[in-house]
């Protein structure tokens, strides 16, 4: 579904060396498959994110989706992937505030079909468990709760790629399993590819394939440090 | 004399933190009138979002009463609170939707929301987008936008649908003091254009960024934060400024 091939994007801040943020990255993710992108914080996994979203143009190299290579792609066909085969799952704080569970989950499917958002929407909220949050104003949601508002979101126009950068940031631990299991299972049951940009190994223990990403390049993951999911967790760890 | 729009009265607010109660709004009134904006100064922890979050009826108040054009908040249903959060009082701050949102698909989902029809939302994003002289983001997702482009967005997303009350939590933070003064000549040629006029209350970190509103409160504290606990002490500081006058504001706020 997913095949990154030797991605470079380097910054140049100021007159020093420049910042190798995606160094020669390759990555194949194929449907029904969870991986984790695992790296301490500046490791370069939301750059790496972007350019796999068309947020960003690479300096080279490719990101092909379901055969087509996002670099390639007019403004309007970028658009279009990331509206119909891309989902992306953020943090709790991109929900609208004052706007309810359903309406948010609304937001990429309403000003393209809003027939199917209404026929869309309640199901998948009902199946993230939150069949009787619907009418729960952001602020009146948990933080759990919130993610997976976000997780319908991102699964609305059910993509076959998606995308999450930190989703657990902002959660428990109980939460974080609760979270990370349910993205686990839909992947399976939606056949699509996940690509999870974590710093905590605890959560890339969810996934099939781990890879480590450290300063720009990927390297083998040393799972020591990261619990398996039916592990018992072990806050602190 | 400008008849409040927005009401704030006799409002407290604490949380519970770690078992114990932390006081962070006591007995706070307030009023913002229609074609007024009003900002509420302080640095972090100092419950500026606090009071925002509480008169944009997001959160109730332990005690006191909000209202909209006389309207007590408290009192209306679910519905009702829903259709005022998203239509007649609209909160903006530095956070948007999922980076790779089309933004005039932000701009344009609230009038969608409240029954405008897919092509008439996109028409009037369109227009408010060029309104702010954010045209150029048409076609970009909010991920490749800029920290100042961000900001008009969200004011275009704001005045888009005539709102009666807008509220702006932090937004001119990140900016540099160049593109603060344009926000702010933006922001009082919306509200001088809107229709019915509206009304705006905005949080800033820095007096400066609010020396163009009509009235700057200044939220104190009588010791810390914490030396609030249990609805002790403290209130709102009010500090009217003359429309306008923002030499005497400034002479008025150093004194102070």
């Amino acid at each position: 579904m997913l095949e990154v091939r030797d991605l470079v994007k380097h910054y140049q801040i100021g007159g020093g060396e420049p910042v190798r943020a995606v160094d020669g990255v390759s990555i194949k993710i194929a449907r029904g498959e969870f991986v984790a992108l695992y790296g301490p914080s500046g490791s370069g996994k939301t750059t790496l994110l972007e350019l796999i979203a068309g947020l960003r143009a690479p300096d080279s190299g490719s990101v092909l989706v379901a055969g087509r290579d996002v670099v390639a792609m007019s403004r309007r066909e970028a658009d279009e992937y990331r509206l119909r085969q891309l989902g992306i799952i953020g943090q709790p704080h991109n929900l609208i505030p004052g706007a309810q569970a359903i309406q948010n989950a609304s937001l990429k499917l309403l000003l393209s079909n809003a027939r199917r958002a209404k026929t869309t929407i309640e199901p998948l909220l009902g199946q993230l468990g939150l069949g009787d949050r619907l009418h729960h104003r952001t602020e009146q949601l948990s933080m759990g709760e919130r993610q997976r508002v976000l997780i319908a979101l991102a699964l609305s126009t059910d993509p076959k790629l998606v995308l999450a950068d930190e989703p657990t940031g902002n959660l428990d631990t109980s939460r974080t399993r609760e979270v990370l299991g349910l993205l686990r299972g839909l992947c399976r049951e939606r056949d699509m590819a996940l690509l999870l940009a974590t710093h905590d190994p605890q959560a890339a223990a969810f996934a099939d394939q781990v890879h480590e990403l450290r300063d720009g390049r990927l390297g083998a993951y040393t799972p020591d440090h990261g619990a398996a999911p039916d592990e018992p967790w072990k806050p602190g760890v | 004399m400008v008849v409040d729009l927005l009401s704030v009265d006799g409002v407290w607010k604490g949380y519970s933190r770690g078992g114990q109660w932390l006081g962070v709004l006591a007995d706070v009134s307030f009023g913002v009138g229609a074609g007024e904006i009003a900002a509420v100064v302080g640095s972090r922890l100092k419950g500026k979002t606090t009071t925002l979050r509480v008169a944009a009826g997001m959160e109730r108040p332990d005690r006191g009463s909000v209202s909209l054009e006389g309207q007590k908040l408290a009192e209306l249903g679910d519905r009702a609170s829903s259709r005022l959060l998203g239509h007649e009082i609209v909160w903006i701050d530095r956070d948007g939707p999922e980076l790779g949102l089309e933004v005039s698909r932000f701009v344009g989902w609230p009038l969608a929301l409240h029954g405008r029809g897919r092509r008439d939302a996109e028409r009037l994003a369109a227009q408010a987008l060029e309104r702010v002289g954010a045209r150029d983001c048409l076609g970009r997702c909010w991920g490749e936008c800029s920290n100042q482009q961000r900001v008009l967005v969200g004011l275009a997303r704001a005045f888009a649908g005539s709102p009666r009350v807008v509220v702006i939590d932090d937004l001119l933070d990140a900016l540099g003091s160049r593109a603060t003064e344009e926000i702010s000549d933006l922001l009082r040629a919306l509200v001088e254009e809107s229709e019915p006029r509206c009304g705006v209350l905005m949080s800033v970190s820095d007096v400066d960024s609010a020396m163009f509103a009509d009235h700057v409160w200044s939220l104190t504290r009588k010791g810390t934060l914490k030396a609030l606990a249990g609805h002790g002490g403290g209130d709102a500081e009010v500090i009217p400024f003359p429309k306008h006058a923002h030499g005497e504001g400034s002479q008025a706020l150093g004194s102070s």
